[in-house]
């Protein structure tokens, strides 16, 4: 196990209309930690997680991921696979493939036996109540299944950093309630979790928060 | 888990093989009609004698083994010569009959594909005579077995309309040797044959039984220079373009497979079978459909190299196509594309 589950080191990224979404940045995250991202609409929180989530390569600054320094691509493909799960905000499923399909392929992609994985799919989607809807399609399933249906899919793989980018968006109270509680109740001991909501319900799980304003990442007491 | 994603939607999938089939019933149609066309007039040209060369002498004959002994070089599709007898009367009708006497590859160079037949007749002495194939004839004071009749083929038999050609062994001397060639050895074929006649080399003439003009191109030559022949190629981009569109709009699922932690070769290979295979498999169903419709007509070799060819020459542009399509695509920011996602 690592010493830490990821590290930003002196980060700064910004794009052609907005030149410094995050400025020498730097956060250090240990397993097991819960970290809340607080911040307005805008202020980079989306970015910053796809840069810890390995996904946007930092302009300035390093990430490293399971003590890893990632240098390229391949390399951070290859941390993605290996230790990185996501919730997005987005319901990003196969829409055209089933709830267990949606859970399996994430495990398939990292190498497990197509049978294996249907089992362990299966037992995921179970522990967010998802048993019922597990062989329906994707595209059939409401919001707020869709959502547990991604804690379900990266649960699943047992990463050792999970992002979560504003998971509950769009949610009502009592599927927001379902989503959070399947996404704490379900976390492993030794995952980190990253997490960025305009929801407070969030964060009542979480052990530390950041607050990303104008750029600089802060420690909130 | 590739080929899952093309059965999941099948609706897309058979969108897409509909897309690739309209596609290639549209490119290999046309192409095997245009192709058909010119090979069709190629070959009635052929027929006509197109690539037959005569050998003379201006005022003599040529060596009958000379002659014959072109058959078998490389190129040579037959040669053979005649000689002309006499005009005269037969069945005691008067009715003008050219007699000529031909040495026995002579019957392939007109072409009737009877070798074994020593007697030929023209068609417009059969129907005169009223004798058919296995009737008789006579012809000075002699008695013959009609093997074959000499089917009316323009410039090549013109002449023999009302003769009687007898195949005869042992000759010494023609008016004239015939040699048929492949298009290929049109250019190469005097300088080879004036080296058989060797003994006449004075005031030989080797010439084309049909007059050509170098600069005229024949219907197949035509064909290859034509814009069909860049046909396949506007296929090609049509479907890479209906290609980029469809990745295009699924380029949020691709930012999902690389949330997810595959690999680009196998976010490549989820498209590929999702995508790209049911389009060529459209192509390919084109493809049979137009040789299998072809059936009852069966289309020649070069016909179907053609199409082969093409739809090669599709694969190899599609694929490119497709790799740079996926490179565009993966080259967006993942985060954007996973916020597009509806």
């Amino acid at each position: 196990m690592p010493e830490t589950a990821f590290e930003l080191r002196s980060v700064t990224h910004g794009y052609a209309r907005a030149r410094n979404v995050l400025r020498n940045a730097s956060l250090v995250c240990d397993p097991g930690a819960r970290i809340g991202i607080v911040g307005p609409s805008g202020s980079g929180k989306t970015t910053l997680l796809g840069i810890a989530g390995l996904l946007i390569p930092p302009q300035e600054g390093s990430v490293v991921v399971a003590g890893r320094e990632v240098h390229t691509e391949r390399q951070a493909s290859r941390l993605r696979r290996e230790f990185i799960a996501w919730i997005l905000q987005t319901t990003n499923v196969l829409g055209d493939r089933s709830a267990l399909d949606n859970v399996a392929v994430a495990l398939v992609a990292r190498g497990a036996d197509p049978a294996r994985a249907q089992d362990i799919a299966s037992r995921a989607l179970d522990r967010v109540g998802l048993t019922a809807a597990s062989r329906d399609r994707a595209r059939n399933l409401s919001g707020g299944e869709l959502q547990r249906l991604a804690v379900a899919r990266a649960m699943a793989t047992q990463p050792s950093l999970l992002i979560a980018d504003e998971p509950t968006a769009s949610l009502d109270a009592a599927n927001r309630d379902m989503v959070v509680d399947s996404l704490f109740s379900n976390l492993p001991t030794q995952t980190a979790l990253l997490l960025a909501s305009h929801d407070a319900e969030c964060y009542v799980h979480c052990d530390q928060l950041y607050e990303l304003r104008d750029g600089h990442l802060t420690r909130m007491a | 888990m590739a080929g899952r994603g093309a059965l999941a939607s099948l609706w897309r999938t058979v969108v897409l093989i509909l897309i690739g089939c309209g596609v290639g019933l549209a490119v290999f149609g046309i192409e095997a009609s245009d192709l058909r066309r010119a090979l069709s007039e190629d070959a009635r040209l052929r027929d006509s004698g197109l690539n037959v060369l005569l050998v003379e002498k201006a005022n003599g004959t040529v060596s009958a083994n000379a002659c014959e002994s072109i058959n078998g070089i490389t190129g040579v599709v037959a040669a053979g010569g005649l000689r002309f007898v006499t005009t005269e009367v037969v069945n005691g009708t008067l009715v003008d009959v050219r007699h000529y006497q031909a040495t026995p590859r002579f019957a392939l160079v007109l072409g009737s594909g009877d070798d074994r037949s020593a007697v030929f007749v023209g068609g417009a002495l059969t129907q005169r005579l009223a004798v058919a194939d296995g009737g008789w004839i006579d012809i000075s004071g002699t008695r013959l077995n009609v093997g074959s009749v000499i089917q009316d083929r323009a410039s090549r038999t013109q002449q023999f309309g009302r003769a009687v050609v007898v195949i005869q062994g042992g000759l010494e001397r023609l008016d004239s040797c015939w040699v048929e060639l492949h298009p290929t050895a049109w250019d190469v074929a005097p300088s080879f044959i004036r080296s058989r006649f060797v003994d006449d080399s004075v005031g030989l003439v080797v010439r084309p039984l049909i007059p050509r003009d170098p600069s005229q191109l024949t219907p197949l030559e035509q064909y290859h220079r034509d814009a069909a022949r860049w046909l396949w190629a506007v296929g090609a981009l049509l479907i890479v373009g209906l290609l980029g569109l469809f990745i295009r709009a699924r380029r949020s699922i691709l930012g999902l497979w690389a949330v997810l932690g595959l690999r680009r070769s196998q976010r490549s290979l989820v498209v590929a079978a999702e995508l790209v295979a049911p389009i060529l498999g459209g192509v390919a169903i084109a493809y049979g459909t137009v040789l299998v419709a072809a059936g009852g007509n069966l289309m020649s070799r070069a016909e179907i190299s053609r199409l082969t060819y093409v739809w090669l020459v599709m694969i190899i542009v599609v694929a490119a196509g497709y790799v740079g399509v996926v490179a565009l695509v993966d080259r967006g920011d993942r985060m954007v594309l996973l916020k597009d996602h509806p």
